[in-house]
């Protein structure tokens, strides 16, 4: 319910009719946020409920040549360690993206970029999952990294999604829009004409809250709650359907209070699919709160020109 | 190890490893969910609680650390039902939009107001600079405490109130 306050006496509107943003209105979230009550990720908690941390990679470009998680299983607490070669085996190492492409929920051949995400530890507290993730002994190959993205498309540069059939090199997309015949003759006839590069930076929105998930795969039904930092919890039912296989009407995904997104939080993060993996595997919730991945920085290559139209 | 230590006003005792940081001791084992975690490296502030009166960042601080000392978190800032002036002056004057930093925040305003009561803009933006908000761009919340500055609250509004944890 919210709370509306007159600030003054509006004589043009009667009391069935007041405009819109006419008078106050007290936000309904305030008072609960003001005394701590905000229910967001982390502060849901589940009986017997394991705690997830994932080991991400130290270098941009390197194949995978071998995953030792003996010393981190053994680890007090530890109650699961996954790697990429187990989601092959689950048939859940990739994961549809948004942007119609795919993503690796762990890294199985090889590393595509600094923070990638390698595995995944589920401990009975946060302090064991942490512990575990310096016993994990990987034993990287290092290889060439692109980072410049200016140089991507060099004919001696790595190719890095090669796990895509086909690719032979760093072009990654196509876009176009309007008539570029009309566009080029607007050019030719212009009294000026400016080109310039521009370089948009790397951008990745960071709200207060990182994103996180809690995931509670209830075996006997087949049925899977997940509460997660969602901008989009439909779509993310849809996804988790397809990705997981469990029909949709048995995922039910929980939005709680979300503590910022600017639309960081639309997108499924390889860690919310891991918390569900770590359900599943263990039989009991497991959630996981972590930063998002790291993006490379986008340069947009773009010519504005000037029209004199005198 | 057993550590001791006033919350709220309520005088707990409780287990944890000399390693668990104060955040971790006051979100995991006394559950107060209301200081929250935003970085884990002292940089964001969204964990800001009062030891003995001062603003520090919980994850910068052992629980062990804290030990017979007095902490205040958001949920001790009300007197029973009645708002610290900083908790209404946040309402008033939209000094929050998605909550995450605002335990922080009202924790800062209420060290700065307890030890200056008039502070100008420039004291109150220096007091909020180890904090981040990504909401509300820092002028509403300037305003708000802004608000809680010129709405002090009366003896009789926070005397002999129950404090609970």
């Amino acid at each position: 319910m919210s709370i509306i306050e007159e600030r003054a006496a509006n004589p043009a509107a009667g009391d069935d009719d007041r405009p819109i943003g006419y008078g106050r209105i007290q936000r309904k979230e305030d008072p609960r946020f003001v005394r701590g009550k905000g229910h967001y990720v982390d502060d849901i908690v589940l009986p017997g409920m394991l705690h997830g941390a994932i080991l991400r990679s130290p270098v941009a470009h390197a194949r995978i040549v071998s995953i030792d998680t003996s010393a981190a299983l053994a680890h007090p607490g530890v109650v699961a360690v996954i790697t990429g070669q187990d989601l092959l085996g689950l048939k859940l190492a990739w994961a549809p993206t948004l942007s119609a492409d795919v993503q690796a929920v762990l890294a199985t051949d090889k590393v595509r970029f600094q923070g990638q995400e390698v595995a995944f530890v589920v401990a009975e507290d946060r302090y064991a999952a942490r512990d575990a993730l310096e016993l994990i002994e990987v034993d990287y190959d290092v290889l060439r990294p692109v980072i410049d993205v200016r140089k991507a498309l060099d004919p001696d540069a790595p190719v890095i999604r090669d796990d895509i059939e086909g690719r032979t090199d760093n072009h990654i997309f196509d876009w176009e829009a309007g008539d570029a015949a009309e566009t080029d003759a607007v050019f030719a006839s212009a009294d000026v004409v400016v080109s310039q590069e521009m370089v948009y930076p790397r951008v990745h929105p960071a709200p207060m809250e990182t994103c996180g998930a809690v995931a509670d795969y209830e075996p006997i039904e087949g049925a899977l709650t997940l509460y997660e930092t969602s901008q989009a919890p439909h779509a993310h039912r849809t996804l988790f359907a397809i990705v997981s296989g469990i029909p949709e009407h048995k995922i039910r995904v929980v939005s709680p209070d979300i503590g910022g997104g600017f639309g960081n939080k639309v997108g499924i993060h390889p860690g919310y699919i891991l918390a569900v993996v770590g359900s599943i595997v263990t039989g009991r919730p497991a959630g996981e709160v972590d930063g998002g991945p790291v993006r490379e920085p986008d340069v947009h290559l773009v010519r504005p020109r000037l029209h004199h139209a005198g | 190890m057993q550590i001791s230590m006033t919350v709220n006003g309520k005088d707990i005792t409780e287990e944890a490893e000399p390693r668990v940081l104060l955040v971790h001791f006051i979100r995991d084992v006394l559950r107060l969910t209301g200081s929250h975690r935003g970085c884990d490296t002292s940089n964001c502030g969204t964990c800001v609680v009062l030891m003995d009166g001062q603003s520090v960042k919980s994850c910068t601080v052992l629980a062990a650390m804290a030990d017979g000392h007095s902490i205040t978190t958001v949920e001790g800032l009300a007197s029973g039902a009645t708002l610290d002036p900083v908790q209404q002056g946040f309402m008033e004057e939209h000094g929050l939009q998605c909550g995450f930093c605002t335990p922080g925040m009202m924790l800062t305003a209420r060290a700065l107001l307890d030890n200056n009561p008039h502070p100008d803009e420039g004291e109150i933006r220096e007091a909020i600079s180890g904090q981040m908000c990504r909401c509300t761009g820092y002028a509403t919340i300037v305003r708000s405490v802004q608000w809680a500055a010129q709405h002090p609250a009366t003896q009789e509004e926070t005397a002999g109130e129950e404090v609970t944890a």
